[in-house]
């Protein structure tokens, strides 16, 4: 049961990626640009570790994902927030 | 091959290689845009990787890679901007 849980969280992660990987392709403006790096990270990459996690169950490989994917929800929004911030002041 | 492992073979096609196209095209700040999304892709290549191949280990590059990806982009966004 709870492997076809984590196979439906990997195949909706994956394809999140793959659609802001489409829009990142896509789009011309800087602005619209930064926009598709947020569900990569904040949504793409979490439901890929929840899938890994629920295929591992408790081990320490898995409070390592967990850990990871923390890590990358935390941080991409600070590094998207920053470059954002110089794009403002270059206009 | 394993589910996890084809999924990061599907990742590397579908979402690694465009983000590098994006770091490739484009002003220099778009270009770190890309980057910064072939970082995030790059990770969860890693995590796979180190899933699929029962391997707890290299899950060590994706947690060096993530801890990097802050520094590194903060670092390059200073050297685009002198203000921030």
């Amino acid at each position: 049961m709870s492997h076809a849980v984590a196979m439906v969280l990997l195949a909706l992660g994956i394809a999140i990626m793959v659609f802001s990987a489409i829009g990142l392709l896509i789009v011309r403006n800087r602005y619209d640009r930064l926009h598709y790096v947020a569900p990569a990270a904040t949504l793409g990459m979490p439901l890929i570790g929840l899938a890994v996690a629920l295929d591992g169950g408790f081990a320490a490989a898995t409070v390592k994902v967990v850990f990871i994917v923390v890590l990358t929800v935390l941080t991409s929004p600070i590094v998207s927030a920053a470059m954002g911030f110089v794009i403002r002041r270059e206009e | 091959m394993n589910i996890w492992l084809l999924a990061a073979v599907v990742l590397c096609v579908l979402v690694l290689l465009p983000g590098l196209i994006a770091a490739c095209h484009g002003d220099a700040l778009e270009r770190l845009i890309g980057l910064q999304f072939a970082t995030v892709a790059a990770i969860a290549v890693l995590v796979l990787v180190a899933y699929g191949l029962s391997r707890a280990i290299y899950l060590d590059t994706a947690l060096v890679l993530a801890l990097l990806s802050l520094a590194g982009g903060l670092v390059f966004s200073r050297f685009l901007s002198q203000s921030l």
